[in-house]
This record gives structure tokens, C-alpha cells and sequence, in this order.
């Protein structure tokens, strides 16, 4: 049901523009040669917003109107904007053409202009995956504004709820939390004691004391903290005990 | 269900072609013009007017280049420009501005917007013509007509003239009559038929179109015949000898002519000043009256003088003598104009001059007041050298390089220089130290990441500049007159025969041309840090060059000789001491008209070279129809890093590294698919064909790039009406024949070929890899784009091994899906909006940092860069916090510190308990 809907939409949409086409049709004086015509829309300025366009100055000082150029096959033809957005590229012979219009800052949609050999004219929108495809655009042209490049990346500022929720901060911090805050939790005395007594001896021992090592190295002895061992061990089993 | 799993498949590639993108290098905002910047050009000189009275002072010109615009007559800069179509289409025939027109009776200048007059009117191309008028201010059309000519092979040699709003187009039909059809010029409506003038004297070598007048050279006369008066009456006007050079017009007099230097009038009705004998002339006003200008370069002096048309007594006012720098080449003098006040002494009219070196040079004041150096639009070769080092570094460098015996002496070395060192330190702070060199005070001494460098171009003119890469500042310009390009299009090129790394000595560069007087090779050595000629400059050679190549370095001054195969097949070698190391050497060459290829070996016997004709190719096809159209070989610095390439199965993929295959590529019209293209894998040692691959309905342009065991090509497909690009890799296999040294003769079987064909949706113009140091880096391929901007592609989207089904063992080896389209995101556009008006080509070098490629964008106009396909990962971030890590190092020791003061003491505690 959908698809036949979209399809009578689609076929709607054709013949209206063959339509319009129809009565757009014109042929050259100029022998077998045929001009393209068309506007360009000023850039910030919409198609909707109607005679208020003035032509918008960009960054750079030139118009844009100068900046701007429509060519075909990387200029073989090509055409230029006036002031008021109008162009025409004449002398082109009939043939299919991709029509590019290039500005440095602002990227307008190719179009595909076919000239069949009557002169008849049709645009369509360029499809490079499915030449077959043809999706009508009104003729003349007129080439709307799509957007405006972005040509750079957007520095990454340093934020400090960035720093907090970054994985490596929250991987160490809920650790820690975890470490400081359950054993007060827990109200147990037994439990408790027997926390404290598995982690924090463990983490000294394991850990080296540097002034240690150094007096011993410089006194050439046998380091003190295997004297000191069995004394803490001791301990541990005496408490247990 | 299969709809969904495609969907499914689709959407995967799709998110993790983002991911890829995302890894993307692109351009901070902060980064514009940090390291990169571009020269906008607009050609060599074609017209010009200079127009100082314009409430808005301008220059406004033509180029060779089909480029129209106005430069500010103060500074020369660009007001605007406007780059029309290529030739033929774009080939500027008029170019008239109202208020320049021959008599004053023009009634051309209207106001502005409307569209009765015009403020300048081009005339281009002749099937079509182009007519267009132009807003001067700004730069944008105003209207535009076009003609179609019923002849267009005659309509080739038409030229235009511009009287009283009437645009004359004269088609000559040689010794035959003349077509003389009229416009109103801005409507394009003819005023009247066609008037057919016979003429049978006229012949295409010695006519030309003064004012209104034809005029034709016939051995000691002038015939001259006046298109615009009513009878055609052919004026005969004769004179003193045969001219020896040929005849020229003078624009803005109406029948005047230039004859061996002198002036000439056909028409009665102007007088000229015959006496005058000069190498260029102008004519202008100077406080109202006409004034005939000319400009003789006399000893390096430009002398401007100038004389009043009607009684031609000289303007003293306007005389001018100004230093004329060599490098130019030989002016000749294209428009000028003064500030109209009352009595004018003459000190504010500028001179527009153009040169043989293709610069624009304004005079005002007895000095050059600017120049533009315009050869810069048409580079065909560059090249990145390193800075010489600082002295201190200089010895160091000796120092290591040297092969110490024994220790003892080494040891004795490093003190004295050691020494040296603190004396120069010493004499340095008390400010006795030696004066900085030139180049050291130019701020030209090599940066510690080789990032700033020497980039030498050439130009098609013959002029070659040395221009500092980062800061795009000339700082040398040398000229050599006389020097053209190779037949087989072949460009002048420019050779580095010995590079900054050899201290004492200084770097040299070669150019290898060839004549325009003799067609015999020149070969011009110099030094490309100070732009100085070296070893004796130009050198003439007796031979025409057919074939060059670079010998490797000799033993005692490290200079490569340049081996030249010439016209007869003799081989010779510049300098003539390396020749013994052109032994045992391949050569190739290839006519790209009849595609045949030769391979030679050159063999030194008895102080003799020869070159041996060992093999043949013939790519012409079975109608010899196909034209070579490219040839890529593989860069010769390039040094290929990983030997393969690691599967999903853990297994290697070994490349098909093989720095001697060549890729040609062959067209040629077909009948029943329109054109043909052929590409060709060749061995140019063995001259074996290890591939070939034939497209079909494919056309040019093409473009190609070659490197490591891949190739790239683009082309135009006209069967589904787009440009395509297809990828190539060569794989040896799972084993390596030979993993130590490469071997033509003994070459391995054929190779594994991995083939993929992409959609690119633009038009390409240009196509380079980046190149490294150490090749550890990845590839990246830069395409030019139509639009004037130069995209950064990886290599991953354009990897012909891209599976096209979802497996998971081309997921394992990292490959991306097949998309058919390639994506160009925006972000990867290393110029910005600083696009390259017909861009042309992309050259690359390596810097000395292992991640950064240095390259340059050729074209209309210059962008230089660097990229750094993987990140600048040997390198800090330019906006590397070091407050941050400062403070974090800061707070992190002061943490464990006062953490163990606190464990300790509770230790302490827990003891006593």
C-alpha cells in the first residue's frame, strides 16, 4: 500500500517536471550548440528568504559571486555568476554533463544536465552509484547552498568532568572508594580486624623501603627487613592466636 | 531476511568506516598558515591596461594562462581574477576596456549594472566565441553572447577588433578573401550580412590586424587593406628592405605597425615617429596628448623614454633609467599611465612592463616598483633540499664522518674540535666571532627536524627559483633564457646531484634541457642554497638528449653523474669522471606515438661507453593505434618498511617488491567501445611484462601513482559516465623468493595480483603518495580534485584486498569492507579553502622527521604543506599541556611522600599498640 502511494507520488512528481520542462525548452540559435541556464543562491542567504538576498561578503573579502565557479568536465566549459546569482554556460553541445559548482567555503550539490540532440533539457541529481537512477530536479537550475565546509577539527579542551569520568580516573577511583569506605561499613569488630590486618601489612612488606636499601647498600650489609620478617609474622600469628 | 542481513552488513562497514575516518589526520583551526601557504598567480602577460584615473586605481590584464583580472597598481596584488576555460575554448583573442578604445568617440562607457555598455569585454575561443562583458570593480559577468562560425577549421585564425560599440569579426579564408561580419557587442546581434573582401595576397605567416587595418607582409612592401571604409582599396606601402624579424601591430593607432624595430603607418590618416628605433613601444597620454613610450635595455639599465605622437619631440618628463635585474630576462614595455593632474612632471605614471621570463614588472619613480613573477603558474619541477648546517655542526658532521684510524687520533680530533668549539663560543659572547654567512643571516640553517627546507622550482620559462618552505620567501631567482622542453612532451627537468650531506661541499642541482636555437641538450649546474651557477654553469653539449638517468655518488666529491643517452644511442656521462660507474646499467626509453619501448644495458670497455640494445616491447596493438599516455615508475628514495603483510590466518603475504617495474599506460579509439586502455606491469631490466589489464568504454585523463608493490590509476569511465580509480597490489606469495637482494634477471614468478575498481566522486586532477624517510609511516595517496582541493586518501580505502563479503578473515587482517564510493570528508582537504586554481601536479618529500611528508601543490597557483599520514607521532602535540603534566608530576611525588610519611607513623603506631 505504501510503495503504490509512493509510486504514484514518484510518477506525479516526473510528469509535472516534464511539464515545466516542456515549456523551458529552448533551443540555440547556434547550430547542434546549446546554453545552459540557471542561479546560483548567495551563501547564508536561503532561496526562502526571496528579494531581501543581498549578496553576503565571506571571510576572505572577495564576493561571492567571484570566489564562485559552475564548470563542467573540470573546466571545458564553464560559466559565470553575475551579480545577482544568474549564469549561463553557452556553447555546449548536446551531451550528458556533470555541472559542479565550486566555491572554497561553501559546497553546492552537482547536477546532471542531459542535452538530448532536439535540445530538450533535463537535470537530475547526480547518482554515481546507480547512473540508471533519475531523481528530476527543476530546470533551470537554480543551485542551492547545501552547507558550508568544515574543513578542521575542533580542538579537544580540557575539561575537569572530562578528566573525572575518564575510564582511567574512574577505574583507580572506585577502587579506592571501595577500599576507604566498606571497611567503615562494616560494623563487625571481627570482620573488620581482619581486614585490616590481611591488607595494609601485606602492602608494606611488599614495598621496598628505598632509604632502607640504600643504607644498606652503603653499609655493605645483609639488609635488615629479613630480620624483621618472621618478627612481623610473629606478630600476625600471635593476634591470630 | 537477506534485505536485513545487507542492511546489517552495510551498516557495519558503515560505522566502522566512521571509526577509520575518525583516526583520520585533519587540520586544527588554530593550524591555518602555520605551515603551509599558497602564492596566487595569473600567468604570463597577454594585455594590459593600466588605468590610474578610475576613482578605483587598477591594472587590469589577460594572461597566456586564460586568466583575466586586475591588480592593484600599488602594491600588485590580486583584486580579482576570474580563470576561464581551458584551450582552445578559453584562449583570450580581445580584450577591450572602455575608455581604452582607439578614438575618443567611444561611446562604450555606461553606467554600471546596466546592460548597455560594458566596463571590459573579452572575446575568447573561436567555436564557439565567447563574448563577455565584465564588472571591472568586482570582478562578476555582466552579460555574455556566443557565436558559432559555419567554419570552424577557418574560424581558428579569425581575429576581432572593437569600434564605435561594434564588434568586428574577420575570418580570413587564406589566399582567398577576407569575412568581415559585425556585433553590436553587447547584444551579439549582427549589424548587417557579412562582407566578403577578396584578397587572394593574404597568407597565414605574415598577416596580422592593425586597428582596423589587415595588413600583410609581401617581401619588401606592406599591403594593407581598411575593413571599416567603404571601398576597398588595398594600400601598398613600401619599405626600405626586407624586414628581418616579423611584423608587429601597435595597439591603440590605428594602421601602425612595428617593422625591425621601427615604426611603420599604413594609414595616411595617422602619423607615426619613423625615426624612432626601439625593442618595444607603447602608446599613451601624458597631459593630454598622445605619446609614443619605448623601453631598450642598454648594460642592465632599463632606459624608458617617450615622445609626443604629433610633433614627436621628446617628453622629458617621462624619461626613466632603472636597474634591471638579469633575472627577469628582456622586457618589453605593455601599457602605462599617469595621475592626470595639471603639468604633470611625470613622477606618478607607472610602466607595465612583461617579461621574457614571464614576470610582470611595474616602474614609478625610477625604481621597480613591484614584480610579479608569473612563471610560478606553470612549475614542472621541484624539489626539497636540506639546509646547509651551522659551522658548529658542520665540523661535528666532519668529525663522524671521518674514518678514524686509531683511536688516539680520533680522541686528538674530538679535542680540537672541542676546542674550536669554545673558542667560537668564547669570541661569539665577547662578539668577536666571525660574521654570519648569507645564508645563516637569511635565516637558511637546517632546523633540528629537517622541517625547513630549500624548495627549488623550475618553471616552463626557464626560470628557477629558490623559495624558502616555510616561510614561502624568495630567496633566489636565476633565468636561463633560451631552454625548452624535450619532444615526446617531455618537461625540462631538475636533478639533485649532490645533496647538503656532505658538508665542506656544497649541495648541487643540475638542469637538463634542451636548446631552442640548436634542439642540442644544455645542462645547467648550480647551487640551490645560494642560486648561484657551479662547475661552470651552463655547459652546451653537442648531442640531443634522448634518455637520462642518475649514476650513483662517486667516491671523491659525492657528486651523482647524470648518465645521457643521446639521438644516436651513445652514451655519455656529465661529469666525465663518473663514467666508470655507469657500468652495468639499464636504460629504457619509450615513444609515446607509435608505443615502443627499448631496454639497453651500458657496458664500459677500454674508457668507452655503449649502450646495448637487449629487448623491445611494442604496446602499439595489432594496428599500432595504441599511444602511450602515462608511464609511472616507483620513486627512487622510496624505501619500503614492512616486507609483508600479516593475514587473519597468522600466515605473511609476502610484497612483490620490485623497484624496477614500470607501468605504462596505452589508449586508443575502438570501434565498438569507443577507447580503449591498456595498462602494462613492465620490468625495464629484463623487459618482461609481468601484468597487463585492458579497460574498456574507458577514457582519459588519467592519473597514476606508483609505489611499494601497489598502483593506483584514475580514469573516466564513459559507459556509466564517472571517474573511477582502480587499485592494484602485487604479492609474491606466502615465501620470498630471495629476501636479501632484488634481481630482474632472476625474477621470481609472476606475482599474486589483488585488483579493485572504486567510485570517486569528483574529477581527478592530480595523484601523489606521501613519502617518508624510513617508509615506516603509512601511505596515504593525495588526489587533486577539480574544485582545486587535494584530499588525503589512506591507502585502507583504496586497499584492493577491501573483501567485499563481511568475512571475518578480512576483518582479522584489518581491511575495511567494500564500499564502491570512497568518502572525501571535508576534514582530509590539507588546503582548506586554500584551493589551487587548475591544479596540475603534487610533488612530495621526505622530511627528516620519520612521520611528516613535505609536499607542494603545482598549478595555476602554489600550496605548500606538510602531512603526516599517521599523526606526528615522533613528535609532541602542539598543544601538548605541560602545565598539566607538570602539575600532575608535582602533586603525584608530594602525594607519595606524605602518603609514606603517614603510613609510617601509623606503622609506628600499630607497633606500640
Amino acid at each position: 500500500m505504501c510503495y503504490k502511494l509512493l509510486i504514484i507520488a514518484a510518477l506525479i512528481a516526473l510528469s509535472s517536471s516534464e511539464v515545466v520542462i516542456g515549456q523551458e525548452d529552448l533551443v540555440d540559435e547556434v547550430s547542434g550548440h546549446y546554453t545552459i541556464e540557471g542561479k546560483v543562491y548567495a551563501p547564508d542567504v536561503g532561496p526562502g528568504l526571496g528579494q531581501q538576498g543581498h549578496a553576503v561578503a565571506l571571510p576572505n573579502g572577495n564576493k561571492w559571486q567571484v570566489d564562485l565557479s559552475v564548470s563542467i568536465n573540470n573546466g571545458e566549459y564553464k560559466g559565470f555568476v553575475r551579480e545577482d546569482g544568474q549564469f549561463i554556460i553557452s556553447g555546449v553541445p548536446s551531451g550528458s554533463y556533470v555541472l559542479d559548482v565550486y566555491h572554497p567555503d561553501i559546497f553546492y550539490e552537482p547536477v546532471r544536465v542531459e542535452i538530448n540532440p532536439k535540445g530538450k533539457f533535463r537535470a537530475r541529481k547526480v547518482n554515481y552509484m546507480q547512473p540508471a537512477q533519475v531523481v528530476q530536479v527543476p530546470y533551470p537550475l537554480r543551485m542551492k547552498p547545501l552547507m558550508r565546509f568544515k574543513y578542521f577539527q575542533t580542538r579537544e579542551q580540557w575539561k575537569i568532568t572530562d578528566f573525572l569520568f575518564s575510564p582511567m580516573v574512574l577505574m583507580m577511583a572506585l577502587p579506592l572508594l571501595l577500599m576507604l569506605v566498606l571497611p567503615k561499613m562494616i560494623n563487625d569488630p571481627e570482620t573488620k580486624k581482619e581486614i585490616e590486618n590481611m591488607q595494609f601489612p601485606k602492602m608494606t612488606n611488599d614495598m621496598p623501603e628505598i632509604s632502607e636499601m640504600l643504607t644498606s647498600f652503603l653499609a655493605g650489609k645483609q639488609p635488615e627487613p629479613k630480620e624483621k620478617k618472621p618478627i612481623t609474622a610473629n606478630k600476625q600469628t600471635k593476634k591470630r592466636n | 531476511m537477506d534485505f536485513l542481513k545487507s542492511s546489517a552488513g552495510t551498516l557495519i562497514s558503515l560505522l566502522s568506516l566512521l571509526l577509520l575516518l575518525s583516526t583520520c589526520s585533519g587540520l586544527y583551526e588554530d593550524q591555518i598558515k602555520k605551515f603551509d601557504w599558497r602564492s596566487v598567480h595569473v600567468g604570463s602577460l597577454k594585455h594590459a591596461y593600466v588605468d590610474l584615473n578610475h576613482f578605483q586605481p587598477r591594472v587590469l590584464l589577460s594572461t597566456h594562462e586564460q586568466v583575466i583580472g586586475s591588480l592593484c597598481p600599488k602594491t600588485g596584488e590580486i583584486i580579482w581574477r576570474q580563470v576561464l576555460e581551458k584551450k582552445p575554448r578559453g584562449d583570450i583573442k580581445l580584450l577591450q576596456v572602455s575608455g581604452f578604445a582607439d578614438d575618443s568617440s567611444d561611446t562604450a562607457a555606461a553606467p554600471m549594472g546596466s546592460h548597455l555598455g560594458f566596463d571590459m569585454m573579452t572575446v575568447q575561443g573561436h567555436a564557439p566565441a565567447l563574448v563577455r562583458g565584465w564588472n571591472t570593480n568586482i570582478g562578476t559577468i555582466e552579460w555574455e553572447w556566443s557565436i558559432m562560425p559555419l567554419n570552424t577549421e577557418r574560424a581558428q585564425d579569425a581575429v576581432w577588433f572593437y569600434s564605435n560599440s561594434v564588434l568586428y569579426h574577420v575570418v580570413p579564408a587564406w589566399r582567398s578573401h577576407i569575412e568581415v561580419t559585425s556585433y553590436f557587442a553587447t547584444s551579439g546581434h549582427t549589424t548587417g550580412s557579412t562582407s566578403k573582401i577578396m584578397a587572394a595576397w593574404i597568407n597565414p605567416e605574415s598577416c596580422l590586424l592593425s586597428g582596423s587595418f589587415y595588413v600583410c607582409l609581401d617581401g619588401k612592401q606592406l599591403i594593407s587593406l581598411d575593413l571599416l571604409a567603404k571601398s576597398t582599396q588595398v594600400i601598398a606601402t613600401s619599405l626600405g628592405s626586407e624586414p628581418s624579424s616579423k611584423i608587429q601591430d601597435l595597439p591603440g593607432l590605428n594602421g601602425a605597425l612595428i617593422v625591425d624595430k621601427k615604426l611603420v603607418s599604413v594609414n595616411k590618416d595617422q602619423a607615426v615617429c619613423p625615426d624612432l628605433s626601439s625593442d618595444s613601444f607603447i602608446v599613451g597620454s601624458f597631459n593630454r596628448r598622445k605619446v609614443i613610450a619605448y623601453a631598450d635595455l642598454i648594460n642592465n639599465m632599463l632606459n624608458i623614454n617617450a615622445v609626443y605622437l604629433d610633433d614627436c619631440s621628446p617628453v622629458p618628463e617621462l624619461h626613466l633609467s632603472v636597474a634591471f635585474a638579469d633575472h627577469y630576462g628582456s622586457p618589453s614595455l605593455r601599457s602605462f599611465d599617469c595621475k592626470s593632474t595639471r603639468n604633470s612632471d611625470g613622477k606618478n605614471c607607472l610602466f607595465l612592463l612583461s617579461t621574457s621570463a614571464e614576470s610582470i614588472v611595474a616602474v614609478q619613480q625610477g625604481r621597480v616598483r613591484w614584480a610579479r613573477e608569473e612563471s610560478l603558474a606553470n612549475v614542472i619541477d621541484t624539489q626539497f633540499l636540506d639546509l646547509p648546517l651551522a659551522d658548529s655542526e658542520g665540523t661535528l658532521e666532519n668529525e663522524m664522518k671521518g674514518k678514524a684510524g686509531d683511536i688516539a687520533t680520533a680522541f686528538m680530533r674530538r679535542i680540537t674540535t672541542q676546542a674550536i668549539q669554545i673558542k667560537s663560543l668564547f669570541l661569539h659572547v665577547i662578539g668577536l666571532g666571525p660574521p654570519p654567512t648569507d645564508t645563516q643571516r637569511a635565516g637558511l640553517v637546517r632546523d633540528s627536524f629537517g622541517l625547513h627546507k630549500m624548495l627549488v622550482l623550475l618553471t616552463r620559462s626557464g626560470k628557477i627559483f629558490g623559495i624558502d618552505n616555510i616561510a614561502g620567501k624568495h630567496h633566489w631567482q636565476l633565468y636561463l633564457p633560451n631552454v625548452a622542453g624535450f619532444e615526446n612532451s617531455e618537461q625540462m627537468r631538475l636533478i639533485v646531484q649532490r645533496s647538503s650531506k656532505h658538508f665542506p661541499l656544497q649541495p648541487l642541482c643540475a638542469i637538463v634541457a634542451k636548446s631552442v636555437e640548436n634542439g642540442n641538450g644544455v645542462l645547467f649546474r648550480f647551487n640551490p642554497i645560494t642560486g648561484q651557477a657551479s662547475e661552470g654553469g651552463l655547459l652546451q653539449l653537442n648531442y640531443k638528449i634522448k634518455q637520462l638517468a642518475l649514476l650513483p655518488e662517486t667516491e671523491e666529491d659525492y657528486v651523482k653523474g647524470v648518465l645521457i643517452l643521446d639521438g644516436a644511442n651513445k652514451v655519455h656521462v656529465e661529469p666525465k669522471h663518473a663514467t666508470p660507474l655507469a657500468h652495468g646499467l639499464y636504460l629504457y626509453t619509450a615513444d609515446l606515438k607509435t608505443a615502443e619501448l627499448e631496454g639497453y644495458y651500458v657496458k664500459y670497455a677500454g674508457g668507452e661507453l655503449s649502450a646495448l640494445p637487449i629487448w623491445n616491447v611494442r604496446l602499439g596493438g595489432h594496428n599500432s593505434e595504441q599511444q602511450i599516455i602515462s608511464v609511472a615508475s616507483k620513486n627512487p628514495i622510496e624505501h619500503v618498511h614492512s616486507q609483508g603483510r600479516v593475514l587473519g590466518d597468522r600466515s605473511v603475504l609476502y610484497k612483490y617488491i620490485n623497484p624496477n617495474l614500470v607501468a605504462f599506460v596505452t589508449q586508443a579509439p575502438d570501434a565498438t567501445h569507443k577507447s580503449v586502455l591498456n595498462m602494462y606491469l613492465i620490468d625495464v631490466v629484463s623487459g618482461s611484462v609481468i601484468f597487463s589489464m585492458t579497460h574498456r568504454k574507458v577514457r582519459a585523463p588519467l592519473h597514476i601513482v606508483h609505489s611499494e608493490n601497489w598502483l593506483a590509476y584514475s580514469y573516466f569511465n564513459d559507459k556509466v559516465r564517472r571517474t573511477e580509480i582502480t587499485t592494484i597490489e602485487l604479492y609474491e606469495g606466502s615465501a620470498q623468493a630471495n629476501n636479501s637482494v632484488w634481481s630482474s634477471l632472476q625474477a621470481p614468478s609472476m606475482p599474486l595480483v589483488e585488483r579493485q575498481s572504486y567510485i570517486i566522486p569528483t574529477i581527478v586532477e592530480a595523484m601523489r603518495e606521501t613519502i617518508t624517510e624510513r617508509g615506516i609511516t603509512n601511505k596515504h595517496v593525495l588526489i587533486g580534485t577539480a574544485s582545486g582541493g587535494i584530499v588525503e586518501m589512506p591507502w585502507h580505502l583504496l586497499d584492493p584486498r577491501r573483501p567485499i563479503s563481511s568475512t571475518t578473515q578480512g576483518r582479522e587482517e584489518g581491511a575495511i569492507p567494500y564500499i564502491p564510493e570512497l568518502p572525501l570528508p571535508t576534514e582530509n582537504y590539507i588546503n582548506y579553502n586554500q584551493t589551487v586554481a587548475r591544479l596540475r601536479n603534487i610533488y612530495t618529500a621526505p622530511s627528516g622527521l620519520e612521520s611528516t611528508c613535505l609536499v607542494v601543490a603545482t598549478g595555476l597557483d602554489i600550496f605548500v604543506t606538510r602531512v603526516a599520514p599517521s599523526k606526528t607521532f615522533d613528535l609532541l602535540k602542539e598543544d601538548f599541556d605541560y602545565i598539566l603534566i607538570s602539575i600532575v608530576l608535582v602533586v603525584l611525588t608530594s602525594g607519595s611522600l606524605i602518603v609514606r610519611h603517614l603510613a609510617s607513623r601509623k606503622l609506628l603506631k600499630q607497633a606500640w599498640k
